[in-house]
């Protein structure tokens, strides 16, 4: 009898006291099984984002730059054609910054002659920067730049240089004609791609709903974030200075929340683990943004330029998690806002590379315009963020 | 949202019924699956398939018994058909060894009591843990546990036995657990 209840007493103990043990699975654990049980929602992870943009980054930075074919002979320009003295320019001549800086560079890597390389260079830019300003022997130089063995070639027609065409022996030349491989507006796009991550902090005003002790009480509380963010975008450049763009963006926040400092006063809201309600968890949100917004240069040479722009961000909120909070009738995450809007203001240095794309770096404040929970929640809470962002720019 | 409407809603397979009943549940049951595996990770896995399962048979559950009790049995079953891929479970090896393994670490005292049993439970050694698991916390009987595991009903028994006997050894040293003459003897010595 004895040892019958002994064995009662060790089941029963062992029952009891293991019955209280509970531990909180991560989350991947949810969305793989999300994943697996509605394959037609799937969203790629985060590290798959990573992964591809990544892969749009390396193919932006390693592509070679597209030039025309009939442009292509710009780099086995004779030196000859340097030298020779050149008639004044007298009509419209179209001929491609790109491809003149490209010949350019080749001059000056094959050229005994730096000095007048240099002045050619500094024509082409001068050129691309303001076209009336050059004088006529500058024009001749790049036109000479354009020409090969005494025939005249078709240059991918971006900017117009106001003066008389020559070929290579001196002779005055028409106009340089043919199939246009692009237009002005084609050359005006720009595509890039960029990534950042930073801190955040969720302020947030609780208002006495009747729960807690004190049912009028308000209190404040914060949280802090940890963001990634990631996307890309297309520009137009309006003027010399102005550019508007509008992308798609991901944005990552991992935040600890306790339900009991953070979120009460709320009748509405119990912690899943009534033996730790403080217990602070790690929920995280994903949110896909469409920003539209402009940028502009403050300053700048070539290769180095400082920007400031702002964006705007309609955002849908379509992955959280808050583990370890349920409302009765409802699932904690119901009360995470879906649809919101997002305010940035960045300013970045960049910088091209010889290649011609450009890398940009510069920090960035993100501003959440609406509550991220619902009034249910926290009746006012925003969302601030500051990160560093890293990007590329290639031109179309 | 009652449980019906919970239920219904996962035979309907709602996203937001099942990832209600996941994050009504999950916490606990990571907790029984953590009891079958070797290590966290393999109980995540457990715990992954076993909520699959528990979302493609849900059609199944009819209300009879509580539906806790019917997820915990899914997940059960799931972690021990898993282990049955391990070969280590039909060992039976020395539960001196589990003696030795426990005793070399210092973390026993700084975690809470119920943690403490469930890492000397996890101490013992596959074969012994599972048969434990079965019949002293989720109440199977040592026919239904040979049938389970395939092993013989005595088999079952014998093997329950020694683990018990062990495992209360190490409550013993821990302190976590009292002879129930001592036990009885202190209930009688301490006044009302």
């Amino acid at each position: 009898m004895g040892h019958q209840q002994e064995h009662i007493d060790f089941e029963e103990f062992l029952q009891e006291s293991v019955s209280r043990f509970r531990m909180t699975p991560p989350s991947r654990v949810w969305w793989s099984l999300y994943n697996n049980l509605h394959p037609s929602r799937r969203w790629p992870s985060p590290t798959s984002w990573l992964f591809f943009l990544t892969f749009l980054i390396l193919i932006q930075t390693h592509h070679p730059q597209k030039v025309d074919p009939t442009s292509t002979s710009a780099f086995r320009v004779p030196l000859e054609s340097f030298q020779q003295p050149s008639p004044s320019l007298s009509e419209l001549t179209e001929v491609a910054p790109g491809t003149m800086l490209a010949s350019a560079s080749t001059m000056e890597q094959h050229s005994n002659q730096p000095s007048q390389v240099r002045r050619a260079t500094e024509s082409i830019n001068r050129a691309t920067d303001f076209p009336e300003m050059l004088s006529s022997d500058e024009t001749t130089l790049i036109s000479a730049i354009d020409t090969e063995n005494g025939e005249k070639r078709m240059a991918t027609p971006s900017l117009f240089v106001k003066g008389s065409a020559t070929d290579g022996d001196g002779n005055p030349s028409t106009p340089i004609s043919g199939p246009k491989t692009g237009d002005s507006k084609h050359n005006r796009m720009l595509v890039q791609v960029y990534a950042g991550s930073g801190i955040g902090m969720r302020s947030g005003t609780s208002e006495g709903n009747g729960a807690g002790t004190d049912p009028a009480s308000t209190s404040r509380n914060t949280m802090n974030e940890i963001n990634l963010e990631a996307g890309g975008a297309f520009l137009m450049r309006l003027n010399r200075s102005f550019r508007i763009k509008a992308g798609m963006q991901l944005n990552y926040s991992r935040f600890s929340l306790s339900p009991s400092k953070d979120l009460i006063p709320v009748s509405s809201l119990t912690p899943l683990d009534p033996d730790e309600p403080g217990l602070s968890r790690n929920n995280q949100s994903f949110q896909i943004s469409l920003p539209i917004g402009t940028e502009y240069k403050i300053a700048g040479n070539d290769q180095f330029q400082w920007f400031a722009g702002a964006t705007i961000q309609p955002s849908y909120l379509f992955r959280q998690s808050l583990p370890g909070l349920y409302t009765p009738g409802y699932p904690a995450d119901l009360h995470l806002r879906k649809w919101n809007l997002n305010t940035s203001v960045e300013t970045f240095l960049s910088y091209t590379l010889p290649d011609g794309s450009v890398i940009h770096a510069g920090p960035q404040i993100r501003y959440q315009v609406l509550p991220g929970f619902s009034n249910r929640l926290i009746t006012d809470d925003r969302l601030y963020q500051l990160g560093l962002k890293l990007g590329f720019f290639r031109t179309l | 949202m009652t449980e019906a409407d919970i239920i219904a809603g996962c035979q309907r397979n709602e996203a937001a019924a099942q990832e209600y009943l996941y994050h009504t549940y999950s916490s606990k049951m990571l907790g029984v699956c953590y009891r079958y595996s070797g290590n966290r990770a393999d109980a995540e896995d457990m715990l992954q398939e076993g909520f699959i399962r528990v979302f493609s048979q849900i059609r199944q559950f009819r209300g009879e018994g509580s539906l806790e009790g019917w997820i915990r049995k899914v997940m059960v079953h799931t972690s021990i058909n898993i282990l049955k891929k391990n070969k280590r479970l039909y060992e039976w090896a020395d539960l001196s060894h589990a003696m030795h393994l426990h005793s070399r670490g210092d973390w026993i005292p700084s975690l809470v009591q119920a943690r403490q049993i469930v890492e000397l439970i996890r101490s013992l050694p596959l074969g012994y843990r599972t048969v434990l698991n079965l019949y002293a916390i989720e109440g199977y009987s040592h026919r239904e546990i040979g049938q389970l595991l395939d092993i013989e009903e005595s088999t079952s028994r014998s093997q329950y036995a020694r683990a018990k006997l062990h495992l209360q050894g190490l409550l013993i040293r821990e302190g976590l657990w009292e002879q129930p003459a001592k036990r009885n003897k202190h209930r009688a010595a301490t006044p009302l």
